[in-house]
């Protein structure tokens, strides 16, 4: 069995599942702290199900776009600073505030990977003390080109990291963008939020390894998937808005549907997404307008219009969970499956690991180009087995290659999707308890 | 008649940069003009007609020549362009009159902004392409035979370099080499002519067409009146509304929502039937209808959201989403011998004349 | 325009069922079978749009198979209403497909080049000139691109299909490509003149005898290639005698005898480096030399030089005095070892069938000097005609039989006539060398002698006997070596005039190898 929770505030609910079929919802509103609510629950799912629950899943979007933003420093690596005001990328508004410093080291690469300018690290060496020195605890390290190569970024990561090992680093070669202001803008709402990311991890593990010892903690990602909490404290970001991705994982796992279209009806209108071998089809950003977009893999969850297509020849899941279903949904939807509550958290409860290669690569030719497919695909794999996942147990989700417009010829972008770990149609206990053992 | 522009006419020439070059990721325009409009809060820039200059002033296009698609990844510092300027004014030991756009879309339509609030030089409504191409030697000032040098280059890096070539694809060929050394990007300042030349040869109004452009399509307006605007307004064409049913990419076909970098796209016109493909090759450079060129460039195409009128990037072709097809002709100059010889399907790669070739 | 018409008229259904169009995949079928009464073979665009009604136009593999080009040609196909589209087959996307339901006009893909469906269909409707023509001008203009033999072969190979095309000498194959149909092949030549016009050589295709081809037009192409396949012959050959310049030099320089190989280096030591040759580099020499010493056939050096590259293609093969000379770079005992295995597989047939042999120098831990390299490969390739045209022997492998290679056999028959007179002149001279031969190689054993000859050991006996009464020593210790020595030259002598049939012929050796 597997528990889905949603964290909010000081509440906790929980949802247990059992291959499709949902067994029992646990709630805590309003407790004395958000700990509580989460021992609480958890407590009482422990008394109905004891050593039956192999995974516990948890959504803490709300809770990660609640809390209060760490103060950051930026580390921009070009190879020249912004000669005047107007050059200086901006910040969405509701993290500039949390950039309180922000410092420019010469170097960056260009697409093809070739240093631009030699890497300023003896200039920044000298500067370090004083930065280290005011209690910034924050760092987001973003170098022009290092979609190409991420080798300026890590080693002034390693040069503070040497002089501090305390600090948190987030570099922007983690997230996949080709703009430098998008991958900025993530590193920096990363390393904002890993703190709140180390206190939940933490609070999740204390709690999990109370109730459930040997049973498999994750959070929920907003591609659809899960990862072992230990990556929540590295990587907030991927935590962030898994609520779309989950509803339609949840609508796809109870209609039984491994590829095809989830249409989501709610009191906000109806929401449309894409499901491929089991798991929402995702975009490498989330945008925001003419701001910079969050370079997070995110289930593209749209809504759905009088064009939408209707496509006979692809199955579909049409899930109606408005409160009052007096009227019939919009555009002559007809549901096919009962109205449920706590879609997203079925999601939860049901989402398999994932893990993403998505990276720029310079091949020759169709050969070499199948050859470095072949590898990320093999890296994907077998980075979702460093995450938990039975090695026999991973699958390629998705694996593209994209043309660069206007680009050098010869670089491409790779982009691959695995999966792996029990999803809800194939539960296996024995599969959990063995996650449970490597998680 | 000379115009201040105002932080709105940004933001209105930001989507008609986007609509006049739909398949390219508009992000570094957006990124452009937030930083003009940052700017302009405390400066001004003067759209000027090239009528209103002297007849000998030295007027010169400023643009960004890329080789991959980088300027988002490395933002310019911001003393790249004028420091082109000042390369030009020492070689040629003239002062620069005014600035013009290298091209009238995409990035390059929307930078001469940010190079007139820095150099407070006025922007010319005109450009030597009347829309985007890849070449710099696919310009109308080319086809009048106006020289292509001395061009100045600043990259990233702010390394310089005058290139001197009298033939414009030589001169192609040699800034292409040194951008790529440059880092992917160079700011570049060329055609360096008298306002008479460009009068003569360039194309005109082509800053206040994007930011009319813009005005229509951000209008709270429905997507019929607004292509019925762009129809009075450009001579716009649908060439149809359908609905995307198959995508081919670099690698292999794909479907169920996954986006691409798609090299071709097919459409069906749901009430007429017709099946409609798009060949693209970093622009939309062929549209068949049935297997007939219903648009091929110089013609310009573009893609508009059907439900909403706004611009269609290469991220709405999805399969089973609904667009308009439009087309615009290009410039006149465009559809002569000289200039169907640089620009038409050929100059791509695809072995076909351009329908107006044969009338005339 | 008169056309010879058939009584029945075709079109496509028929044509795809029991017809030239049954090799090809239907991609859409139009419901009602549409007439065909030409074909045409198009490579642009714009000749579809003058194209007669009823026509199946085939896109020739060189426009390509994108997913436009397609659609305009079913456009243009459909305008003219033309009977079939014809495309290389490929995957092709429903959209395509879908356009040619719309249009309603049959899209079919063809396994192989599209031409080869416009051939057999023109050859159906009788119209095969036409479309000939126009392939054979394409394919002059594509094979005229290619500049090196093995591209050009290519070519040629590529248009047929794959079919194996070679390039042949006195029925050695001198260069190949594509492959040779595993069953019966329809085998066509055409000369090609040669390099060198001594040396006739012929270009080769073997087609299968399965009829899918058509014969005529598979001539026409290797004649219309030909020319090609000489001029690339005769550029690769004057580019490799010009790298073989530092090999023949070396070779040249290495005439005066009695000075050892170092002495020989340290004496031309700024030539060679000139040369390019590095001292303290290890070389592995091949000599190759007519088997039988004699001949002097026609100049093979252009022949032997393409031969050549499927044994070393990096280093060159010089014209010397007396043979060829290859100098190969050998850093380990591997490539020695290597060498002589490609030698005897690639080789072989073709040095047997040519009258040649080669011989390898052996592989040492210090440099040797290269002087003395090559003494040890035309030594090796010298005591390689003794056993024969077409061996191949290192220098290491030799044994002290080996030395029996660099006697004088005119000087030693000389001495038999003078010495053994009734030998000679008797009548069953042959038996009784032969038997007295043996007889000394089994150190005078008679029954392991006779076992070896396959006869009774009487006969052996009495042969032994008689050997003895015409005045052969065998049985004097002092004399034994020398007697051995005239008996081998005899028998050697005896094997070759059964094989040659030619009694004047003689052997003699180059003046060039004393011992």
């Amino acid at each position: 069995m597997r528990v889905g929770l949603m964290l909010q505030g000081s509440s906790c609910r929980a949802l247990v599942l059992e291959g499709r079929s949902v067994v029992s919802v646990a709630e805590q509103r309003q407790a004395g702290s958000l700990a509580d609510a989460l021992d609480s629950v958890l407590s009482s799912l422990r008394l109905q199900f004891g050593s039956l629950i192999t995974d516990v899943t948890a959504d803490v979007g709300r809770v990660l776009a609640a809390a209060q933003p760490g103060d950051v420093m930026a580390v921009h690596i070009s190879p020249r600073p912004p000669a005047d005001q107007f050059h200086n990328t901006r910040l969405p508004a509701s993290i500039e505030p949390a950039v309180t410093r922000t410092v420019h080291v010469r170097g960056g690469h260009d697409l093809r990977g070739r240093p631009l300018a030699p890497l300023g690290l003896n200039q920044f060496l000298l500067e370090l003390p004083s930065i280290l020195s005011g209690g910034m605890r924050n760092v987001a390290i973003t170098a022009v080109g290092s979609t190409a190569s991420a080798e300026h970024e890590t080693r002034i990561a390693d040069a503070i990291l040497s002089n501090n090992s305390d600090m948190r680093i987030s570099i922007s070669s983690d997230f996949y963008s080709s703009v430098f202001r998008d991958r900025d803008y993530t590193a920096v709402l990363n390393s904002a939020l890993m703190e709140s990311g180390e206190e939940l991890a933490a609070m999740l593990e204390e709690a999990g390894r109370r109730h459930f010892p040997a049973a498999a903690l994750s959070y929920a990602r907003n591609d659809g998937g899960r990862a072992p909490l230990a990556r929540l404290a590295v990587a907030p970001v991927h935590a962030l808005r898994p609520e779309p991705a989950m509803a339609i994982l949840g609508a796809a796992t109870l209609g039984g549907l491994c590829d095809g279209e989830v249409v989501v009806c709610t009191d906000e209108g109806v929401s449309v997404g894409t499901i491929r071998s089991g798991l929402p089809v995702a975009h490498s950003l989330i945008r925001q307008g003419y701001e910079a977009s969050l370079a997070t893999n995110a289930a593209i969850v749209e809504p759905y219009t009088a064009n939408h297509p209707v496509r006979p020849d692809i199955p579909s899941v049409v899930v109606d969970i408005r409160t009052s279903q007096d009227t019939p949904p919009e555009h002559g939807l007809l549901p096919t499956l009962p109205g449920v509550p706590d879609l997203s958290l079925i999601g939860c409860a049901a989402t398999p690991l994932t893990a993403w290669i998505d990276r720029l690569e310079r091949v020759s030719g169709q050969a070499e180009l199948q050859r470095v497919q072949h590898r990320a695909e093999e890296e994907a794999g077998s980075a979702v087995v460093q995450l938990g996942a039975g090695p026999t147990d991973t699958r390629i989700i998705e694996s593209s290659v994209f043309a660069m417009p206007y680009g050098n010829p010869g670089i491409v972008r790779i982009r691959v999707r695995a999966a792996g770990g029990t999803s809800s149609s194939e539960e296996n206990p024995l599969a959990g308890q063995a996650l449970g053992v490597t998680a | 008649m000379s115009t201040i522009l105002s932080p709105e006419d940004v933001g209105h020439l930001r989507t008609g940069a986007h609509f006049l070059a739909c398949a390219i990721d508009p992000t570094a325009i957006h990124v452009y003009a937030g930083m003009i409009q940052e700017a302009m809060q405390d400066r001004s820039v003067e759209l000027i007609t090239v009528d209103e200059l002297a007849p000998d002033d030295l007027v010169v296009a400023v643009g960004m020549v890329t080789q991959g698609l980088f300027i988002a990844d490395m933002p310019p510092v911001g003393d790249e362009f004028t420091g082109c300027i000042e390369a030009i004014e020492t070689r040629l030991a003239r002062k620069v009159g005014a600035i013009y756009s290298l091209a009238a879309a995409n990035i390059n339509g929307i930078i001469p902004l940010m190079v007139g609030l820095q150099s407070s030089l006025p922007v010319i409504d005109s450009d030597p392409m009347g829309r985007v191409f890849p070449l710099i030697s696919q310009t109308t000032l080319n086809i009048g035979g106006v020289a292509i040098g001395p061009i100045a280059l600043m990259g990233v890096t702010g390394e310089r370099a005058v290139v001197e070539a009298a033939d414009p694809q030589r001169a192609e060929t040699l800034v292409r080499a040194l951008v790529t050394e440059l880092g992917g990007w160079a700011a570049t300042v060329m055609y360096p002519c008298s306002a008479r030349q460009l009068a003569e040869h360039g194309v005109h109004g082509s800053v206040s067409r994007m930011i009319r452009i813009g005005q229509i399509l951000d209008a709270d307006t429905s997507a019929e009146s607004k292509f019925l605007s762009l129809s009075d307004f450009l001579g716009v064409t649908r060439i149809a509304r359908a609905r995307v049913s198959h995508i081919e990419g670099l690698s292999r076909p794909t479907d169920l929502g996954l986006p691409a970098q798609p090299s071709s796209v097919t459409l069906v016109d749901e009430t007429t039937g017709q099946i409609i493909r798009l060949e693209i090759q970093n622009e939309i450079l062929l549209v068949l209808v049935d297997g007939a060129v219903a648009a091929a460039v110089p013609d310009m195409v573009t893609l508009l959201n059907s439900e909403h009128g706004s611009v269609a990037s290469l991220e709405d072709l999805r399969v089973g989403n609904v667009v308009d097809v439009l087309k615009l002709n290009a410039a006149p100059q465009w559809y002569s011998e000289a200039g169907l010889d640089l620009a038409e399907p050929a100059a791509f790669g695809i072995p076909l004349k351009h329908p107006r070739r044969r009338h005339g | 325009m008169v056309r010879p018409m058939k009584d029945t008229r075709l079109d496509v259904a028929g044509l795809l069922a029991h017809g030239s169009l049954r090799g090809t995949t239907a991609l859409y079928l139009t419901p009602a079978s549409a007439v065909i009464e030409s074909v045409v073979l198009v490579s642009q665009l714009e000749a579809i749009q003058r194209v007669r009604p009823n026509t199946v136009v085939v896109l020739s593999a060189e426009m390509g198979s994108g997913g436009w080009l397609v659609s305009a040609a079913l456009r243009h196909a459909w305008e003219r209403r033309a009977s079939a589209v014809v495309v290389a087959g490929s995957t092709y996307s429903s959209a395509v497909i879908g356009l040619a339901e719309r249009l309603g006009i049959t899209l079919l893909a063809s396994e192989g080049n599209p031409a080869g469906v416009a051939l057999a269909l023109a050859a159906e409707i009788g119209a095969a000139l036409s479309v000939v023509d126009a392939e054979l001008a394409r394919f002059a203009r594509a094979v005229a691109k290619d500049s090196t033999l093995t591209d050009v072969l290519s070519t040629i190979s590529g248009e047929l299909d794959g079919v194996g095309v070679s390039l042949e000498y006195d029925g050695v194959v001198l260069a190949s490509a594509g492959m040779d149909p595993r069953d019966q092949a329809e085998v066509i030549t055409v000369d090609v003149g040669a390099a060198n016009a001594a040396v006739p050589s012929a270009l080769t295709a073997r087609v299968p005898a399965s009829g899918v081809h058509n014969l005529r037009l598979v001539r026409s192409i290797l004649e219309v290639a030909a020319p090609s396949v000489k001029a690339a012959w005769l550029m690769g050959d004057s580019r490799d005698a010009a790298r073989a310049v530092p090999t023949a030099a070396l070779a040249g320089l290495n005439q005066s005898r009695g000075s050892s190989g170092a002495t020989f280096e340290e004496d031309h030591r700024h030539l060679l480096s000139q040369l390019g040759w590095r001292r303290h580099e290890r070389y592995v020499a091949v000599w190759i030399c007519h088997g039988d010493s004699n001949t002097s056939g026609p100049d093979l050096t252009a022949v032997l030089r393409l031969l050549w590259r499927k044994v070393a293609a990096r280093s060159p093969l010089a014209k010397v005095d007396g043979g060829w000379l290859a100098l190969v770079p050998a850093a380990h005992e591997s490539v020695v070892a290597q060498l002589e295995l490609r030698l005897k597989t690639r080789l072989r047939p073709a040095l047997a069938e040519l009258g040649l042999v080669a011989g390898l120098s052996r592989w040492v831990e210090e440099a040797p000097p290269l002087p003395s390299v090559i003494q040890e490969a035309r030594l090796a390739a010298v005591s390689a005609q003794s056993a024969g045209q077409g061996t191949v022997l290192g220098f290491a492998g030799l044994g002290v039989a080996a030395a029996t290679a660099f006697v004088d056999q005119d000087a030693v028959a000389l001495v038999a006539e003078l010495t053994l007179p009734r030998l000679m002149t008797s009548p069953d001279r042959d038996a009784i060398v032969a038997a007295a031969a043996a007889f000394l190689d089994h150190r005078s054993s008679v029954s392991l002698a006779a076992a070896a000859l396959d006869v009774h050991r009487n006969t052996l006996q009495a042969r032994l006997g008689r050997a003895r009464e015409l005045g052969v020593p065998l049985d004097n210790p002092s004399e034994l070596l020398s007697v051995h020595l005239i008996l081998n030259v005899l028998r050697a002598a005896a094997h070759e005039k059964q094989t040659f049939k030619d009694p004047h012929e003689t052997r003699k050796d180059s003046h060039e190898f004393p011992v």
